[in-house]
Formats: structure tokens, C-alpha cells, sequence
């Protein structure tokens, strides 16, 4: 009888045994699926990357860290987690998941690995999954889409320059206009060290424009090389590599005659500019000293530069006002200790005073006088951009041979 | 209030009502069945149902509750994949749960002495379920179909 009171109970309690099941299912529904208790497929990733079923088709940079963010996509149903592991030290993460949904996994290929590489993603259960990554390992700078092939033609150490609208500037000098703008140059194998300075006009509206150091202007990109022949440097779009501390001399002075001679009530006097405004701005490569002096006659606006490359530089800018003086010299930058004016060189002047050769590129010379007088200059010149060479070794400054765009293509075997 | 609320919520989701309600409907029919079945059998002998069948009154919930759980169990072992990647669990799950029914309908249209015996036999489908259950728990597994 006691076994039959027994069955009688079990008989109502049995059949509830489905019902608790569903009730106390961790997660409600999980417990039930028969599904993958995760799924990995390919991510986002940027164009250069060929995509075959499970398998990507990786560049890796001899310079740095090439980083995909979010390319593998791991889709969860279960409230777990799913261990990730790499062959090759690609993925940063330990594990993924926690609670259902869709995750995703950065990638980040060290430098020079070349070569297949698996992507593990394991569970406890059993479970398992893996992206193949081939890699392939190429000369290009890690993240850049595109980049500017610029083969220069000199010799001696360039102060090259890249503004945020693709000018290329060497020792200040606009050269060429570049397809591609950026932080990050190679040349000869190597990342250079770079600089940001922001540069805006002094003066509104004048042609060509004013420019000059200014906290609230466009950025421009800079960094050294040392051109021997004709050389290629690349240019990527990509952000700054990481500054370095360099020892950067002070900024020079500049001992120059600057000014034209003008008449007065005692005679001809020369008329030499005094400073009404300075600022100092160092970079990471250069110290830049901005000036704006003022003549009777003229306004002067300077700015001159140290290097750590032995050199120095400096660009000069003329706003005479509307005269009707004459003069018989002129002078819009002699070196203190020239003797002799400015001999013709290609497309500059050069001056040579105590072993150390000056550079300017200017469109008017930028020492003469005139017997008769003649009348002094009027409204804004172009600018003077001088290097000062003490070594001798500079070639002036280099040819633009070609500057064109690369784009970096997926790659597929 | 908020937890009354919670569990509420939890419970209206975490049930398929639409199994429930149809499970229930059949367990109910077969249930009549039985009722109808041990009228029949009572007239023959000239005696109570009552005092024919001890069980009824076990007997009779029984198979509205079991039907409901044999329908759910099926909703549990379809709806989530079971049949359709062929798990040999949730084979051996439907077999038993139809062989549950097939047992349950035996007891509710051939009433005998034996009913309470085979109306315990057929629990074996729901046990294995819930010891499927009990074990994809206690190792961590995300599935109830465990082979």
C-alpha cells in the first residue's frame, strides 16, 4: 500500500519535470539549442584586404604594428565567454563574450611577420573555431590606404615638409603639390622623425600668401632627410609617429644687412628694421623664430630656424609701403659678413661669407644697387627663403622628379 | 512588487504558452477518453467506476498533465534544434515521449488493474529529460543534447 501511495504521488510529479526544465533553463532558451555556441566570421576590414571564406589576407609593416580593429566577428548565443588565442601574438584579447551578442576582435600584426597564422577561438565544451590569417609582409607603413611616391633629385641634408593641403615644401620652399598629405615618411628604409608646426597667413589676402608660424593655422609635416643622387620618399596619410627628444640648437641670428637706403634731410641714411613682435616656436626637429620688425619704409616679416642637421634657415617677407623715394641700394638679405654680392646660381643666389654659404631663392636679387638711383620697392615682395650652409656640403635645393599616388591593393595568392 | 513583477515576466516568457494551451487541450481529451472508457467498462460489469477503478482520481490528472508534458517535451526537442541535427539524445527523447503517449492513450482507452504501473512506465521520457537536463547543468554544457 505504501508503494502505491508512493506512485500515486510520482504520477502528478513526473510530467512537471518538463515544465521545470523550461522554468529554470539558465538564460531561458539557451539550454535548449542544439545551435554553435558561437559563430566567428569576418569582421570590418579596409579594403586592402582580401577576404575568402574564413581565411584574410594580412599585410604586416617592417615599421610598426599593423592594426585591423574589429575584423573577426564573433557572434555569441550563450551566456558565456570564448577564449581567443593567436599563433602569431595577433590578438591582444584572452577572451570574448560574456552575456549573447555579437563581439568583435582587433587584430594587430606585429612587425615583420610573414607567413600563415591561425586565430584560435576555443570553449570549454568543446567548442571551436579559427580564422586563418595569411600575411604577407610588405615596404609600406602600417594603416596608410594610399601614400606619395616623391623622387627627389640633390644633395645634402632637406628639411622637407608636407602641408595638410598636400603642399611640399623643402627648406620652407613650395616645390611641388603632392596626391597624397601626411605625418609619416620613409625614406631609405627607415620612419622618420617628424615634426607638426601650424602655419597661417600674417596677413590676409596677399598673393602669394603670408605664411608664417601660427598656433591657429593648417599643420605642416616635417622632417629631415639627406638626399645623395636621385632618392624616393614616401609619404603615407597616417598619424605622427611617436615624437622623439631631440637636442635642437637655439635659433640663430640672423646678422644681416636688411633695408634699403633712403634719402633724408641729413643725407642718404639706411633704413634698418627694429623688432615690434617676437614668438618662438619649437618642434620636435626645429626652434622657429617669428619676427615682425618695421622699417620707415617697410614692413618686415622673419622667420628663421635651427636644425640639428648643422644648417640653418630662415624665410623672409617685404611689405613695403607706397613710395615715391629712390634709392641706390637695396638690400633685402646680405649676410653681415659678405663682402661681395650675390653671385647667380641656377635659379639662386649665393652668397659666401667666413667659409659658410648662403642660399637664397628669391625672385628679385636680393642685394643690388643702382647708380643712377632707382626707385625703392613698392607693396609686397615675394618671399626670400635663405639656407645657410656653414659645411659646404649642400647641392642647393633639390629637383621634384615625380611625385605620384600608390594605392594599396589586396593581395591574393 | 518589483520582484513579483520580475518573476512575473520571467515566467510568461520562459513558457511557450501556445504548447501549453494545446498540450493541455489533448491531456484533457484523452482524459474524457478514460472517464468515458471506465463508464463503459463500469456498465459491463454492472458496478461504481469508482469502486472498479481505485486510481481515478490520480489517474485522470494524470494524463491532462501528462499529455500537456508530452507536448511541450516535443515543443522542447524540435523547437531547439534536437530532431534537426539528428542528436541521438533528443532521438531517443522523442522515442520515449512517444512511446509515453502511445502507453497513455492504452491506459486511458483499455482501463485495467495494471494503470498505475504503466501510467508510471511512461514517465521514463520525462525522467531522461529532465536527467539530460540535471547532467548538461552540472558539466557546463550549453545543450541539453548531451550525445
Amino acid at each position: 500500500m505504501r508503494s502505491e501511495a508512493a506512485a500515486r504521488t510520482l504520477l502528478l510529479f513526473f510530467p512537471t519535470l518538463v515544465f521545470l526544465i523550461a522554468l529554470t533553463a539558465p538564460g531561458g532558451d539557451y539550454a535548449f539549442r542544439t545551435g554553435p555556441l558561437a559563430e566567428v566570421a569576418v569582421g570590418e576590414v579596409p579594403s586592402y584586404v582580401a577576404v575568402e571564406g574564413k581565411t584574410l589576407y594580412l599585410y604586416s609593416s617592417p615599421y610598426a604594428v599593423w592594426s585591423y580593429p574589429r575584423a573577426i566577428s564573433v557572434s555569441i548565443f550563450y551566456p558565456t565567454s570564448v577564449l581567443v588565442s593567436s599563433t602569431c601574438g595577433a590578438v591582444a584579447v584572452a577572451s570574448v563574450g560574456g552575456a549573447p551578442g555579437k563581439y568583435y576582435v582587433d587584430l594587430a600584426v606585429p612587425p615583420g611577420v610573414q607567413g600563415d597564422c591561425f586565430v584560435n577561438f576555443t570553449h570549454p565544451s568543446g567548442w571551436r573555431a579559427a580564422v586563418l590569417l595569411k600575411i604577407k609582409l610588405i615596404d609600406w607603413y602600417p594603416g596608410a590606404v594610399e601614400r606619395a611616391v616623391v623622387v627627389l633629385n640633390g644633395s645634402g641634408w632637406q628639411f622637407v615638409q608636407v602641408g595638410a593641403d598636400g603642399m611640399f615644401y623643402v627648406w620652407e620652399r613650395p616645390l611641388a603639390r603632392l596626391p597624397v598629405a601626411g605625418c609619416v615618411f620613409v625614406y631609405n628604409k627607415s620612419v622618420l622623425l617628424t615634426e607638426t608646426l601650424n602655419y597661417g597667413e600674417a596677413v590676409p589676402n596677399i598673393v602669394p600668401p603670408v605664411y608664417v608660424p601660427s598656433p591657429g593655422g593648417q599643420p605642416r609635416f616635417g622632417a629631415f632627410i639627406k638626399l645623395e643622387g636621385a632618392s624616393t620618399l614616401y609619404v603615407y596619410q597616417a598619424p605622427c609617429p611617436r615624437a622623439v627628444n631631440l637636442t635642437v640648437p637655439p635659433p640663430p641670428s640672423l646678422r644681416a644687412k636688411l633695408g634699403v637706403l633712403l634719402p633724408g634731410y641729413a643725407g642718404p641714411y639706411f633704413d634698418s628694421p627694429t623688432p615690434r613682435t617676437h614668438s618662438e616656436y619649437k618642434t620636435a626637429l626645429r626652434v622657429v623664430n617669428y619676427t615682425v620688425s618695421a622699417g620707415r619704409s617697410y614692413r618686415l616679416y622673419i622667420y628663421s630656424y635651427s636644425t640639428p642637421v648643422g644648417m640653418w634657415g630662415a624665410v623672409l617677407r617685404y611689405d613695403f609701403g607706397v613710395s615715391t623715394y629712390l634709392t641706390t641700394e637695396v638690400s633685402l638679405f646680405r649676410p653681415a659678413a659678405a663682402t661681395a654680392g650675390p653671385a647667380r646660381a641656377g635659379d639662386v643666389w649665393l652668397y659666401v661669407a667666413n667659409g659658410t654659404r648662403y642660399w637664397v631663392y628669391s625672385r628679385t636679387p636680393p642685394y643690388y644697387t643702382c647708380n643712377p638711383p632707382c626707385g625703392a620697392p613698392s607693396g609686397w615682395t615675394e618671399p626670400l627663403y635663405v639656407v645657410a650652409d656653414p659645411g659646404g656640403s649642400w647641392g642647393g635645393w633639390p629637383a621634384v622628379v615625380k611625385a605620384e599616388r600608390e594605392f594599396l591593393r589586396p593581395w591574393k595568392t | 512588487m518589483e520582484n513579483v513583477k520580475l518573476i512575473y515576466t520571467g515566467f510568461v516568457e520562459a513558457v511557450n504558452w501556445v504548447a501549453l494551451l494545446v498540450g493541455v487541450a489533448s491531456g484533457m481529451a484523452v482524459a474524457f477518453g478514460r472517464v468515458y472508457a471506465e463508464r463503459l467498462t463500469a456498465r459491463y460489469y454492472g458496478l461504481a467506476p469508482q469502486l472498479l477503478f481505485k486510481h481515478r482520481d490520480v489517474i485522470v490528472p494524470f494524463l491532462v498533465l501528462a499529455g500537456a508534458a508530452n507536448i511541450y517535451a516535443v515543443w522542447i526537442t524540435v523547437a531547439y534544434g534536437g530532431i534537426s541535427a539528428w542528436r541521438l539524445s533528443a532521438l531517443i527523447g522523442m522515442a520515449l515521449v512517444l512511446a509515453a503517449q502511445i502507453i497513455q492513450l492504452n491506459v486511458a482507452l483499455r482501463p485495467s488493474k495494471k494503470d498505475l504501473e504503466l501510467a508510471l512506465a511512461s514517465c521514463v521520457a520525462y525522467v531522461y529529460l529532465f536527467a539530460l537536463y540535471v547532467v548538461a547543468l552540472a558539466t557546463g554544457r550549453y545543450s541539453l543534447w548531451l550525445f
